[in-house]
Order: C-alpha cells, then structure tokens, then sequence
C-alpha cells in the first residue's frame, strides 16, 4: 500500500483488514493521530472518543483473530454527525441549547454499524440542529473545508465532509433535508448518499423536518457509499417513516457495466432555472461524455421549474422545523445560533394553509419525477452551482437568494447520490448528483461507480 | 401567510408577537426584509389544485405510530 494507511477507501482498508494485513487497531490509530495532528485546523470533530475508538478496534482484531469477521465495516474508523445520538457519548447537534446532553441510547443507525463492527472515533461537527451555519456563536467553530480551509465545507453534514475528505475518519453520517449531504459531499470532493425517504430509519436522530430528514453516509468512494448504505438499510419498526422494503446487494450492483442507461440529464435546473457558473457547467458537460462513452444513453429531460420544487420544499421544512422548536424558541431564544432564531422566527410567517399547499404540490411533483423515471433510470444535474465559496462569504438567507439544487429530492424522497466531477483551477471541488427511482440505490452508486472507475478524481487528496 | 405587499414593519412585528416570538426593532427590520422571499415560495406552491388533489400526508388508520 502506497496511500497513508488514514487515506485508504473502505473497500481497499476492508480487503486488507479481511486477509489478516491490516489490523484495526493500527488504522484507528493512524486516524487518529492524523486527528490529533490536523484537526485543529478543520474543527471537523467536537468530539474525538478516542479510547472508545481503540476499545472498539481492539475488539474487532480480536473477534477477526478468532475467525469472527463480520464484513466489509469490521473494524472501519468512521465519524458521526453530532445530531446522531450516542448512547452514553455527549450528542450536542452543535448547539448552546443540549451543551450537555448524553443520550441513554445509540440512534438506529449508529446501533446497526456498531453491529457492524465499525470503530467510533467521535462526534462531528454540524450546522446547529442540521439548519443554520456555518455560525461562531455556537460551543463550537465551524468546520472548515480541507481542500482550503478559507473555504466553507457546506453543509449541513459539515464535520462528515470535511473528516472524510482529509482522512480523519473511512466514512462518515449525515442527515440530508435539502442538501444537508450533497452539498458537503460537493464541496468537499465525496460521495454521498440521500437513500429514498425511509430506507434508512432516523430514530434517535435529531429531526429538521420530520417529512423530508434522510440518513445515510459520507465516503471518499460511490463503493464506499454502497458498503456503508448496506449496514444502514433496512425496516425500524421504531421509525413510523421506515419502510418494509427488501434491501439488495448494494456492491453487487457496481459492475462497472452501464451500456444502455438511460440518463435523464435536468439540465434547466442549473442552466436556466438558475445559473451555475461556466467552469461547472464545463465539467458536468465532460461528465456526460464520460457516461456516453461507457455506453450510456444520454438525453434532456424537461421538470418543472426548480423554484417550484424549493418552494414546496422550504415550506414544509420551515414550518415544520419550527414545530420542532417552537416551544424553545418562545422560551429561551437567546440559547439558539443566530441563524438558526431567525430561520425560525421567520417561519412564524407562513400559514397552516401554506403548508396543505406545499403538501398538494408535493404529491404533483413526485409524480412528475416518477413519470420522467418511467422514460429513464436515472437523473442526473449539478449539486452546487460552484465550488465552495469562501466561508466569510456564505450569506445567512442563502435559501432564500438561489433554489437549491439539492432540495428537490428531499422534497420527493426519491435517493440522490453526489459524487465529484472535477476540480476549479484552485483545486476546489465539483460535484454533481445522479437521482433515481424509489428504493433503486443501487442503479445510482453503480453508475457512479462505473464514473469514478473512467475517471482519476479519486486519485486526487487535499493538500492539508 | 398574509400579504407582504401590503404589510407594514409594524404589522410584521405584531405577527411576530401573536406568536409568541419577541424580536428587538432592529432584528424585526432585518427579518422584514425576507419576507417577500417567504411570499415568493408561498405563491408558488399555489397551483390549480382541484379538489381532488390531496396533500402527499401518510395516514393509515388503525395502525399505532404510522
């Protein structure tokens, strides 16, 4: 192995691991000291467990050392988000108001990698409450973008896309209610996952919006994206959103084969809708020629307007994120982030009526989307109209001045997966994302995969 | 929500105490700022629904929690 061993994917990390050439506790330990030794200067962690890391890989050499290996995330360093709950671990969702909170229980998702046999190297930074940021009146520092740290990682999984992209964890989780995955993968040069609405449960997972809040992972690679998406998946009786559904085999999809996908390509959303800049849009357009050439079939497809879906969505995630908090925001409102006390007071604006509203175009436009998925497997646009701009330079009211691209999918709940298409002449990162049907994840990571595979951004790693 | 077109600051700031939610007179001006924002997205999500056209709501009677 070449890579600094904090560098591996999980793929390459998990084969070594699985053939006794690579022992968990010496990857956990190489993570963190790449920690210890950077970290300062990204804010990716508010919280490094790292005896409970090295607890954990010490287990996992041990039950491996017996014959006991459990898969591809056994002994796997990974982060997580900070509104995640961690039973026993300060879970803080980055804010004045739960400084002190210590769940009793692990949130669903952190149960099944445990199961897994991951190792927890600690709790990440968020946007507060996964809504507002980056902000510095919070207990702690924003995180900062490894590829410059000038620059803002987005959000709001902020700590997942910065940790992942500088090594200090194999994998990360996030939550995604309009982009809060996507963006920090795009910025931050990833893989990112926003499984369909209930595939992965959110118990024990602080809400934004209880329709629209997706669970999955950060990851340097779309394979990586399948390993980790594979652990997560699956019913939770305890989550009333979860759906009983069957969960494949991820990484068997990811053939490498994409000859005859049929890719819808929502080009108005960054071309007309709303402008992305001319070096992103160049990418993406190199992007569509790198699927053609592997022998797919791509062609434009026509939605509504971008607008529409970002209105539908930021209505319903305002009102009902306000539903979350109100009775906090009323009584102690000092304790909130700046960002995230006038969010919300602003939501105080909108109707009961507009959120029926907002919930009738909602079932329009998923069934727009479905019918545009009858024509093709897959969507696909940009997930950033940019690279990521300074993190001085992120407007408070960003959502209100340009639709989100992301927003759509959380507002229908179909998966989207991001994925890096290139770098700025500043070596900034570019992303776009790939959409598909209803519980068809694995179509999506497979032609990501098949991308990442013709392609050499995965070669590329922060200078930090 | 009501007519940003024709509410004043004043009417803004009393919106905002019938609801429960205290703002200083500067952070009220600033907020007013956004609504028009917020009436934009609010418009928008008016369509020519017709009677028939149900909000997307999960609800199975007879089934505890779903």
């Amino acid at each position: 192995m070449t890579a600094p061993l904090y560098f591996l994917s999980i793929a390459d990390a998990a084969a070594a691991i699985a053939a006794r050439r690579l022992s968990p506790v010496e990857l956990t330990e190489a993570v963190l000291h790449r920690i210890a030794a950077i970290d300062e200067r990204l804010n990716s962690y508010v919280l490094v467990t790292a005896e409970r890391a090295l607890a954990d890989a010490r287990k996992a050499e041990a039950e491996i050392a017996a014959g006991n290996y459990r898969g591809a995330l056994h002994g796997i360093p990974i982060g997580v988000k900070d509104i995640y709950d961690t039973g026993g671990i300060r879970t803080t969702c980055h804010s004045h108001l739960l400084a002190n909170n210590v769940p009793a229980e692990d949130s669903e998702a952190v149960r099944r990698l445990n199961t897994a046999g991951t190792v927890l190297l600690g709790k990440l930074a968020t946007h507060e409450f996964a809504f507002g940021g980056p902000g510095w009146d919070l207990p702690f520092p924003p995180a900062r973008n490894p590829w410059n740290t000038e620059h803002f990682t987005g959000g709001s999984s902020s700590g997942s896309g910065a940790a992942v992209a500088a090594g200090l964890c194999l994998a990360a989780l996030g939550s995604d209610t309009a982009g809060s995955i996507r963006m920090p993968a795009a910025y931050c040069g990833l893989a990112g996952i926003k499984p369909t609405y209930g595939r992965v449960s959110r118990r024990g997972v602080a809400p934004l919006a209880w329709s629209e809040d997706h669970c999955g992972p950060l990851t340097w690679t779309s394979r990586d994206s399948a390993l980790v998406l594979q652990a997560l998946a699956g019913h939770d009786p305890a989550d009333p959103a979860s759906a009983d559904v069957p969960v494949p085999d991820f990484a068997a999809a990811l053939t490498g084969d994409i000859r005859g996908l049929r890719i819808g390509v929502i080009r108005h959303f960054h071309e007309t809708d709303a402008v992305a800049a001319d070096g992103i849009r160049t990418a993406f357009d190199t992007a569509l020629e790198v699927f053609r050439g592997l022998g797919a079939e791509v062609a434009d497809v026509t939605l509504s307007p971008l607008q529409d879906y970002h209105a539908a969505c930021f209505v319903i995630l305002l009102t009902e994120a306000l539903a979350v908090h109100e009775k906090d925001l009323k009584a102690t409102p000092e304790k909130f982030g700046e960002i995230v006390r006038d969010r919300l007071t602003l939501a105080a604006m909108l109707s009961g009526v507009d959120y029926v509203q907002a919930l009738r175009m909602r079932r329009r436009l998923v069934a727009e989307l479905d019918a545009a998925l009858e024509r093709f497997d897959i969507l696909i646009t940009l997930s950033a109209y940019d690279a990521a701009p300074q993190i001085t330079n992120v407007p408070k009211f960003y959502l209100f001045e340009k639709p989100l691209l992301t927003a759509p999918f959380d507002l229908t709940g179909h998966p989207a997966h991001a994925f890096c298409i290139g770098f700025n002449g500043a070596g900034l990162p570019y992303g776009a994302q790939i959409v598909g049907r209803a519980f068809d994840e694995a179509t999506l990571l497979k032609a990501a995969d098949a991308y990442e595979q013709a392609t050499a951004w995965r070669m590329r790693r922060p200078p930090i | 929500m009501a007519d940003p077109s024709v509410m004043s600051l004043e009417e803004f700031e009393r919106h905002l105490a019938r609801a429960g939610l205290a703002v200083t007179p500067e952070k009220a001006r600033e907020l007013y700022a956004c609504v028009p924002f917020l009436t934009a997205m609010a418009a928008r999500v008016r369509a020519d629904f017709s009677y028939a056209d149900e909000p997307a709501h999960v609800f199975a009677a007879g089934r505890p929690g779903r």
